[in-house]
C-alpha cells in the first residue's frame, strides 16, 4: 500500500513538472507511471480479496481503495489527450493523498457479506462508480477553478499554459457528474433494498447514508443549477468542490462509526 | 581564415526613409560574381544584408547605391560591418530574430530561408555561404526551441489570440464577432481567422466599412443596430471603434448574458477611449481584456525573453564554434586524418561485435583496419592530386564526415 502511495505521489510529481516545463517526455513518462500505477493498484486490490478470500470491500478504507482504482481507471485516457493531460498533475496527488489516509487499515477486514444478498453487489458497483465520478468531477473543478483564476489575471503561462481550456475541463466536470448522479441514484435505491432484506436499522448505517446522499444532493444541485439557470462553470465547479470538502470532513469526523457489514458475528 | 564579410542596413542605423529605398537583386549580385565568389542578399522592412564570400566591400556598396539611386558614400555612413566569424554571429543573430524590432520575432527565419531560396536558384551561394546559412538556420531553430525567446506573444494581437484558446476548445468553432474597423481590432481579427475560425461577423455604424471589412476578412457585414442579438450568439468579440462613450454597458450586457445562458465569451476591447464599460467583466463566464491588461502581459512576456537572450547567445557562439572547426576542417590532411579516423572507429566497432576473445578482436581489427586502408588508398590519392575545397567538400559529405551533416540527416 505504501509502495502504491509513493507510485502515485511519483507520478503526481513527474504530471506537474510537466505542467510547468511542457518536455514531451514528462508527458509520456507521467502515462506510463499512471498505467503502471493502476496495474500495481489492481495486484494489491486482487491479492488482498485472495488473502481475506472476499471481495475487498468490507470497510471504509477498501471501499476508498476501490475508488481511487476506478477513478485512476476513468483518468488514464483523460491523460492520454493533449488537452486533458495536465490533469493528472490533479488526480495523482489527490489519489496518493487519499490512499495514504487509508493505507493502516485498507488491510483490516470488518467481516463479510453473505452472498445471499443480491441488492449488495450492485449497490457496491453503483455506489463506487458514482463516487469515483465524484472524484474526476472534484479534480475538473479544481483544475477549472485555478485555470479560471489565471486567464482572469492574465497569468496563463505561469503554469496554466497547458491546463486544459475551460470548456474542456467544464464538459469533463458534466459529464462526471451525469454519469455520477445516475451512479449514485441506482446505488443508493439497491442499498435501500439491501438495507430492507437485511434488516439492517437504519441509524447503523447512518453516516454511509449521508456520504451518499451529500455526493446526490451535490450532483442533483449542480446539474439543476446548469440546466435551469445555466450555471455553467465556476459555480458549478465551486459547488462540486465545496461537496467534496464537506463529505470528506463527515467521513473523517464519523470514521469509526462507519459499519460496511453490520450484523451479528461483525469483526471490529 | 573564415572568408565571409556582411554588409547590414538595419533598423538600428538606418532611418525608414533610408531602408525603403535599398534595394538588392540577385541578378546584379550574379553579375558581381563573374570574377568568382559567393554572395547571398536579405532584404526585409526592417534590414537589408549582403553576405558575401571573395568579393570587395565596396564593390557590394556600389551595388547597393546604384540600384537604390543613391551615393555610394551614404550607404557607407550608416551601413554596418561584419567579416569573419561576426559576419556568421550576425546572420544567426538576425535568423533567430534576436536583431529584430520585436526581439525573438519568428517572421524573419522564414524571410531568411526565402532569400536563400532565390539565393541557390540563382546560383549565387557556393560551399562557404551554404554552409554558413544552414549554420545560421540550426541556431534559430535551437534558440526557438531550447530557450522561451519564442514562447510567449509579445503583440496584443497574438495574446487575445491565446487568451481566447485558454476559454474554448476549439476557437475554430468559435463565432466571432468583430466591431468597429480599428487597424489593431482588424490585425486580432486576422489571427483569428488564420487559426481558421471559419464564422467572422463584422459590425460597424458605417455599413459599407462593415462590408469592406468583411471582404477583406471573409467575414460576414451586418448593421450596428444588431449589436445585442450578435453579442449573445458570439464567443469571441473584438471591438475597436472610434467611439467616444462606451457602445457595450454593464446593463446590455448583463441582459445578453441571461440570453446565451451565461455561456462562456471572451471579450478583446483594443479601443482607446475603451468600448466596453470595465464591470461588464465582473459578469458570470464573461472575460474582459482591455488594451490596457494586454500590454500587461505583453510586457511580460517581452521580460521573459529579455532573460532568454544569455541563453540564445551561448547557443550561437556554439554554432559560430561548430562553423569555424568546419573551415579548418577544409584541408586535404585533416580531411583524410578524419577518414582514417572513421575507418578505424568502424573496423574497432565491427570486431568488438563479431569477435569471441579478446585474441580474436585484436586479430579482426587488424584484418578489418587493413583492408580498410586498401579501400581508402585510390580515393586518398585522389584527393592529394586534386587538393581542391570541392573535392574536400564532396569526400567530407560521402562520408559524413562532419558531425551536423551527420545530424542534419539524421534529424
Amino acid at each position: 500500500m505504501m509502495a502504491l502511495m509513493v507510485l502515485y505521489s511519483l507520478t503526481g510529481l513527474v504530471f506537474i513538472l510537466y505542467v510547468f516545463l511542457r518536455a514531451p517526455r514528462l508527458a509520456l513518462a507521467g502515462r506510463g507511471l499512471l498505467a503502471i500505477s493502476a496495474l500495481a493498484h489492481l495486484c494489491v486490490i486482487v491479492l488482498l480479496g485472495l488473502k481475506m478470500r472476499a471481495l475487498p470491500l468490507t470497510s471504509l478504507p477498501q471501499a476508498l481503495n476501490m475508488m481511487v482504482l476506478c477513478a485512476t481507471l476513468i483518468f488514464i485516457p483523460l491523460t492520454l489527450r493533449r488537452k486533458t493531460i495536465a490533469l493528472g498533475a490533479f488526480y495523482s496527488p489527490a489519489a496518493a493523498f487519499i490512499l495514504a489516509l487509508i493505507s493502516p487499515q485498507a488491510g483490516l477486514s470488518r467481516g463479510v457479506i453473505p452472498p445471499s444478498h443480491l441488492w449488495y453487489p450492485l449497490h457496491t458497483m453503483a455506489v463506487i462508480l458514482g463516487e469515483s465520478m465524484f472524484i474526476v468531477a472534484t479534480v475538473a473543478s479544481a483544475a477549472y477553478l485555478i485555470h479560471e483564476h489565471l486567464i482572469r489575471k492574465g497569468s496563463i503561462h505561469a503554469m496554466g499554459e497547458d491546463l486544459p481550456p475551460l470548456t474542456i475541463l467544464d464538459k469533463v466536470l458534466m459529464h462526471s457528474m451525469s454519469t455520477g448522479f445516475v451512479a449514485i441514484t441506482l446505488g443508493m435505491l439497491f442499498g435501500g433494498f439491501w438495507a430492507a432484506a437485511s434488516g439492517i436499522a437504519l441509524a447503523d448505517i447512518a453516516v454511509k447514508i449521508f456520504s451518499g446522499a451529500m455526493t446526490w444532493a451535490v450532483f442533483a444541485l449542480g446539474i439543476h443549477q446548469r440546466y435551469a439557470l445555466g450555471w455553467m462553470g465556476r459555480r458549478t465547479a465551486l459547488i462540486t468542490v465545496c461537496g467534496f470538502g464537506i463529505t470528506v470532513v463527515a467521513v473523517v469526523l464519523f470514521w469509526g462509526m462507519y459499519p460496511y457489514t453490520p450484523g451479528p458475528g461483525m469483526a471490529p | 581564415m573564415n572568408p565571409v564579410g556582411c554588409l547590414s542596413i538595419n533598423h538600428r542605423v538606418a532611418d525608414v526613409a533610408l531602408r525603403e529605398r535599398i534595394d538588392i537583386a540577385y541578378a546584379d549580385l550574379r553579375a558581381l560574381l563573374a570574377q568568382g565568389g559567393e554572395a547571398y542578399a536579405v532584404t526585409t522592412c526592417n534590414r537589408a544584408e549582403v553576405y558575401w564570400v571573395g568579393l570587395q566591400e565596396n564593390a557590394v556598396i556600389d551595388l547597393i547605391a546604384r540600384r537604390s539611386g543613391l551615393e555610394s558614400d551614404a550607404i557607407s555612413r550608416v551601413v554596418q560591418r561584419f567579416s569573419g566569424p561576426e559576419a556568421l554571429r550576425h546572420l544567426c543573430l538576425v535568423a533567430s530574430g534576436l536583431d529584430s524590432l520585436v526581439l525573438g520575432e519568428p517572421q524573419i527565419l522564414g524571410q531568411v530561408k526565402e532569400a536563400y531560396r532565390e539565393a541557390v536558384a540563382s546560383g549565387t551561394t557556393g560551399l562557404y555561404l551554404n554552409k554558413a546559412l544552414h549554420r545560421a538556420f540550426r541556431a534559430a531553430k535551437r534558440v526557438r526551441s531550447e530557450t522561451d525567446i519564442g514562447r510567449y506573444p509579445v503583440s496584443v494581437a497574438s495574446e487575445a489570440v491565446e487568451l481566447a484558446g485558454h476559454i474554448f476548445d476549439d476557437i475554430r468553432k468559435s463565432r466571432v464577432l468583430v466591431i468597429g474597423a480599428g487597424d489593431m481590432g482588424t490585425i486580432a481579427a486576422k489571427r483569428l481567422k488564420d487559426k481558421g475560425v471559419s464564422e467572422l461577423i463584422i459590425l460597424n455604424r458605417t455599413y459599407a466599412n462593415a462590408c469592406a471589412l468583411a471582404c477583406e476578412l471573409d467575414g460576414t457585414p451586418r448593421d450596428f443596430a444588431n449589436l445585442k442579438e450578435e453579442l449573445a450568439q458570439a464567443q469571441i468579440v473584438i471591438t475597436s471603434t472610434g467611439s467616444k462613450e462606451p457602445i457595450i454597458a454593464r446593463e446590455m450586457m448583463s441582459e445578453v448574458m441571461k440570453l446565451r445562458k451565461s455561456s462562456p465569451m471572451i471579450i478583446i476591447d483594443i479601443a482607446v477611449p475603451r468600448d466596453v464599460q470595465p464591470e461588464v467583466g465582473k459578469l458570470y463566464n464573461c472575460y474582459l481584456y482591455d488594451i490596457d491588461a494586454l500590454k500587461t502581459i505583453v510586457d511580460k512576456h517581452f521580460t521573459t525573453r529579455q532573460l532568454s537572450l544569455d541563453q540564445a547567445r551561448v547557443i550561437i557562439d556554439h554554432e559560430v564554434l561548430a562553423f569555424e572547426q568546419w573551415l579548418e576542417s577544409l584541408t586535404v590532411q585533416a580531411s583524410i586524418k578524419d577518414l582514417y579516423a572513421l575507418m578505424e572507429g568502424y573496423a574497432r566497432d565491427q570486431a568488438r561485435s563479431m569477435a569471441g576473445s579478446e585474441e580474436e578482436r585484436v586479430r579482426m581489427e587488424q584484418m578489418l583496419g587493413s583492408a580498410l586502408k586498401r579501400f581508402l588508398h585510390r580515393p586518398v590519392s585522389f584527393l592529394r592530386e586534386h587538393p581542391s575545397l570541392e573535392h574536400i567538400d564532396y569526400t567530407r559529405r560521402i562520408f559524413q564526415l562532419d558531425e551536423d551533416y551527420t545530424d542534419r540527416h539524421k534529424g
